[in-house]
């Protein structure tokens, strides 16, 4: 993991190409109904990975909702897998809010995300940096706000395809707060998208939102033609004039249509299977907010979640982080440590297939 | 399950086997009815009202139609009818004779009919012989017969329609009011009705809810 050093170009140069104006990440180009998107090229689900691609498992960890404990997850599953002998590459994503090298113990690394956007590295190993913990690199994120919200589209995807070729056994994305395309398409670039909610009705509600959104995004870069990707946008807007009320809706309506198309959305739908921590429990009732959480997901969205884990509140977090030490080193033997220990199995035993 | 709610069967509303014991009917129904109810947190945020009214409805039906022996055994006929699969996945439940039925009559009426092997089922405990609804060691009183009959939603008058007692009769049970309570030969035979109208093993349930109400008499009147 040698992180060679580089140009330290101090100024950021702005967005390239003439007028440098990029589209607001924040508005979904297609729901606009305008065509230049072109997801379905992002390399995900493909059936039979490229040889150089086939080990490395990509991790996603989202939530909607900022401060439920993103980086800590994040960071501490890419302890215990490094600790298991893997090789482990962190990517903070978190664009414009990067903190995982903070969870990590580490002060601000001296190449970010943004050295390789603005091209001042050739490769994507370049930025990467060492941890002080064996098997573990990190990719720490842009910290110019700048950089974060002027990324471009084609920015964005160079980006996407280059963490797929980091030489590594798992590359774990905290790919930050918010529901916009830009961050759920992160999530579906996952082999394992893992979702963040705290048991807080504005975090719950965040999850919500941000699992329906890259749900039925999934199902848009699934299709091709414009009609089927116009009944995914109604789907999208809850007070459509077609009545689709849920994916069950959809699914219909899109396979009297087209019956083909009906069948690929429908493999599609039933492929997305996003993972769940509750983190920051308190209550012994907070224990059944996962699989409460996914019953409500089963019977609205037919989509089957499973819930790694219930992470207990922990204070030794504050004081690790205080202390500028990485939790999961500092107590290892706490509740919470140990339930992220038993996430990491998962995703293990999810790798492995 | 890629389904809609409406085309699911009961088992799959209430995300258990097809070989759940009535524990486990029991729990998934407590734990759905937590999930959906008006003021819930976990599916406020992700569904209106009218949609937690229509699964709280349909969940409800799943669970009246389970937990008693009679009306679970007619569906699971009907659902053997609908497809193999489900045939086979009913047949791998473990005999659960009905309380109501001692198995002599029962015999040959299994749902899956007979067969007589018996495999392992999915995801549910062993259950030999009858599943008594109370857990071992567990007091039929006038509090365990409000709280399953509130499980189920239903008032005193219902259950006073359908049994013919006079619900104030049923309101002395569950108050355990002993100086009102019928004498124990109408006793018995009333709590066993009520008991049965929730799904319960009427004569199970009836005998030790009458055990305690005499261990209350002899406290009450040393």
């Amino acid at each position: 993991m040698a992180a060679s050093l580089t140009r330290q170009t101090a100024v950021p140069r702005p967005a390239d190409g003439p007028g440098g104006v990029s589209k607001n990440p924040f508005t979904p180009s297609y729901a606009a109904g305008n065509g230049t998107t072109r997801l379905a090229e992002v390399p995900r689900f493909s059936a039979a990975p490229t040889p150089a691609a086939r080990s490395r498992h990509i991790v996603a960890v989202g939530g909607g909702k900022g401060g439920v404990g993103k980086s800590l997850i994040t960071s501490s599953l890419a302890i215990c897998l490094a600790r298991r002998g893997k090789r482990v590459v962190v990517v903070d994503a978190d664009l414009g809010g990067a903190n995982v090298h903070t969870a990590l113990g580490l002060s601000s690394p001296s190449v970010t995300m943004a050295d390789f956007i603005h091209r001042r590295v050739r490769s994507i190993e370049e930025i990467i940096v060492e941890t002080g913990v064996e098997n573990l690199g990190l990719i720490s994120g842009a910290h110019d706000y700048l950089t974060a919200s002027n990324m471009k589209y084609q920015q964005k995807m160079r980006l996407l395809s280059r963490i797929r070729t980091v030489d590594a056994d798992f590359i774990l994305l905290d790919i930050g707060a918010g529901i916009s395309f830009n961050i759920v398409d992160f999530f579906l670039l996952a082999e394992t998208g893992l979702l963040v909610v705290i048991p807080e009705p504005s975090s719950i509600e965040n999850a919500y939102r941000f699992l329906k959104m890259s749900f039925y995004r999934n199902l848009w870069m699934a299709v091709k033609e414009t009609h089927v990707r116009g009944f995914i946008d109604q789907a999208m807007d809850q007070k459509n004039l077609r009545g689709i009320r849920s994916p069950f809706d959809l699914l219909e309506a899109v396979e009297r249509l087209n019956p083909e198309a009906g069948r690929t959305l429908k493999e599609r739908a039933l492929s997305f299977r996003p993972r769940l921590i509750v983190n920051q429990t308190r209550y012994p009732e907070d224990e059944r907010l996962g699989l409460s959480m996914a019953s409500v997901c089963r019977k609205h969205l037919g989509v089957d979640m499973d819930c790694l884990g219930t992470v207990l509140y922990d204070d030794g977090v504050w004081q690790a982080n205080r202390r500028k030490k990485p939790f999961m080193l500092v107590y290892p033997d706490s509740p919470a440590a140990r339930t992220i220990e038993q996430a990491a199995t998962h995703i293990l035993a999810a790798h492995r297939g | 399950v890629f389904k809609r709610l409406s085309e699911q069967d009961h088992y799959q509303v209430l995300e258990i086997s097809y070989g759940a014991t009535v524990e486990e009917i029991r729990d998934a129904y407590e734990t759905a009815r937590e999930i959906y109810q008006l003021d819930s947190l976990v599916s406020s945020s992700i569904l209106s009202p009218e949609e937690r009214r229509v699964i709280l409805e349909r969940i409800t039906e799943a669970y009246n139609t389970l937990i008693a022996e009679e009306s679970r055994r007619l569906y699971d006929q009907k659902l053997a009818e609908s497809s193999t699969e489900l045939r086979e996945m009913l047949a791998a439940r473990p005999s659960r004779p009905s309380p109501l039925r001692p198995p002599a009559v029962n015999g040959g009426a299994s749902p899956a009919g007979g067969g007589g092997v018996t495999r392992v089922p999915l995801a549910s405990r062993p259950t030999p012989g009858p599943k008594p609804n109370l857990s071992p060691g567990e007091e039929a009183s006038g509090r365990f017969l409000r709280r399953a009959r509130e499980a189920l939603g239903l008032d005193l008058r219902s259950i006073a329609e359908e049994t013919k007692i006079s619900s104030t009769v049923l309101a002395y049970i569950e108050e355990e009011r002993i100086d009102r309570l019928p004498a124990p030969v109408y006793l018995r035979s009333f709590v066993g009705q009520f008991a049965r109208c929730l799904g319960l093993e009427g004569e199970r349930v009836a005998s030790s809810y009458l055990a305690r109400v005499n261990r209350l008499r002899g406290a009450a009147s040393p």
